[in-house]
């Protein structure tokens, strides 16, 4: 058995032979297509493509990919600094990498996750001692809902910023838990989270309340980690 | 049952000495009990700092009481421990001259256990040596060094010298020097550069690369390119960068800084 799936750049063949399920990938796709086909078609491999092999004892060929969000917290930069007056809030739409969980049999086995675009790495923390790895991703940082542009291989959270501090909120980089959220499909199949309010009173800091899931969104995967609410370090400015 | 053993130990030791001598075992007995609780609790504080942090403590801890337990063993038969603690002491001072290295070593091990500058499975430098600590003894330091050798580096030498810990921050500074020629155009080698460290998966975003020039030579201008990345992905970011940034250079045509002299014909300036 064979097949090949596209999610954006992420470029997946999957072969099943006896004993052994076979993951070849590459990131050169296109960042609209969302695609499925079994049998893949014959194709040599491509330079670059990174293959996995898992043994099973198992001959079920049954195979699901499902959507779910980074191994670690996203580090989102804006385009542009944003700010946000004292006693006031906005909401910004940032957008998160998608990752694919491929498993066999039937209840699910998982295989592996893999990220849809090439992953970057970044830092999140005060200086080059302490901190943790995150992923890193940039987008437009909107505050208007209708002008996202949604592609397949991103998850957007709605991230409502309330500064409760007597002083302006500026901000170049925002952390998102990601462990802590669900994808969320809306009726246009397009992927979402939960909506997050980040209440900000002082310094870097903020604290993350979760939203209900919004009417019609129907709830794809749940969160990696149900870590309780908690005050954490997330607004910064450019790493020096 | 307890007397009958009395009685039978009475036939053979001298009389009155059966008591004192069930006291000395009571006490030897209660001392490793509790040098055995005091291993155990020790063993559980250090536990979660790795499976063999906390083992000269836990050692000297052991001895301690066991000593102390055997000395009150040997007080209740009869034995003046004064005297014999007087002689050890003489005996002490003597082989405190003889092994002066040996209790220098001792007192450095312990007193790298409280400092910690490393632990069990950091990869450090000392005295030119690199490689993972295997343990940390009362009396020296042992090291794998990456093509495998056994290093055994005595803790007088770890504790006076400068130790290098370059596992210890979970991120690292990769740096490259790159030589490039007078008339290379540096703002257009810029975007290649900082491109390569783009598409190195192991390249941190943040901090961000750094390409300045580090200093100007005879017939080159000294490029320092540096990037961060895990502290585990070091050297495999170390060996592959330096290809890629080679390759873009190679691809955009950028030539690489040769060694030249100049010589000034001063007989034609003067004609």
């Amino acid at each position: 058995m064979t097949a090949s799936f596209q999610v954006g750049p992420l470029r997946l063949t999957v072969e099943h032979h006896g004993g052994e399920w076979r993951l070849i990938r590459t990131f050169d796709g296109d960042d609209t297509v969302v695609r499925v086909e079994v049998p893949a078609p014959e194709r040599a491999l491509e330079a670059g493509a990174v293959i996995s092999r898992h043994g099973t004892s198992h001959s079920d060929d049954r195979l699901s990919l499902t959507p779910v969000l980074p191994d670690r917290p996203v580090v989102t930069r804006p385009e542009h600094p944003v700010s946000v007056p004292p006693r006031d809030a906005a909401t910004i739409y940032v957008g998160s990498p998608l990752w694919v969980r491929v498993a066999h049999r039937s209840p699910p086995i998982t295989l592996e996750d893999l990220p849809c675009m090439a992953p970057l790495t970044t830092w999140w923390g005060p200086d080059t001692t302490t901190g943790e790895l995150c992923y890193a991703t940039r987008t437009f940082g909107r505050l208007d809902e209708r002008q996202i542009v949604f592609h397949p291989h991103r998850v957007i959270t709605a991230v409502r910023i309330e500064n409760r501090a007597d002083a302006p909120l500026l901000f170049e980089r925002l952390y998102l838990p990601v462990g802590q959220l669900s994808v969320l499909a809306d009726e246009e199949h397009r992927l979402w989270t939960e909506d997050v309010t980040l209440e900000h009173v002082a310094g870097e800091e903020a604290e993350l309340t979760l939203g209900d899931a919004r009417d019609g969104f129907q709830r794809l995967t749940g969160p990696r980690n149900a870590a309780p609410h908690r005050l954490f370090r997330a607004f910064g400015s450019l790493f020096r | 049952m307890e007397s009958s053993l009395t009685a039978h130990l009475d036939d053979l030791l001298p009389s009155g000495s059966v008591m004192p001598l069930v006291h000395a075992l009571v006490i030897l007995a209660l001392g490793l009990l509790l040098a055995r609780a005091a291993r155990r609790a020790i063993g559980r504080v250090f536990g979660r700092h790795g499976p063999r942090s906390g083992a000269n403590i836990l050692r000297l801890v052991s001895w301690l009481i066991t000593g102390t337990a055997s000395v009150w063993a040997l007080e209740e038969l009869g034995f003046n421990v004064g005297v014999l603690l007087g002689a050890a002491g003489v005996v002490t001072v003597a082989v405190g001259f003889a092994a002066q290295s040996t209790l220098s070593n001792l007192l450095s091990g312990l007193f790298l256990l409280a400092e910690r500058p490393f632990s069990i499975g950091d990869v450090i430098e000392v005295e030119k040596e690199t490689g993972e600590v295997l343990a940390i003894d009362l009396l020296s330091t042992k090291l794998r060094t990456f093509d495998n050798r056994y290093v055994r580096i005595p803790n007088e030498v770890t504790f006076k010298t400068k130790v290098i810990n370059t596992t210890r921050f979970p991120i690292r500074r990769v740096d490259i020097f790159l030589p490039v020629a007078y008339e290379t155009d540096l703002a257009r080698l810029r975007p290649i550069i900082l491109e390569v460290a783009a598409l190195n998966p192991r390249c941190l975003a943040e901090p961000s690369p750094l390409l300045f020039v580090s200093r100007f030579e005879d017939s080159r201008v000294l490029m320092q390119f540096s990037v961060w990345c895990a502290t585990p992905d070091y050297l495999s970011l170390l060996t592959t960068i330096q290809e890629e940034v080679t390759a873009a250079l190679t691809a955009a045509g950028v030539q690489p800084a040769l060694p030249r002299r100049v010589l000034v014909d001063q007989r034609s300036k003067h004609d």
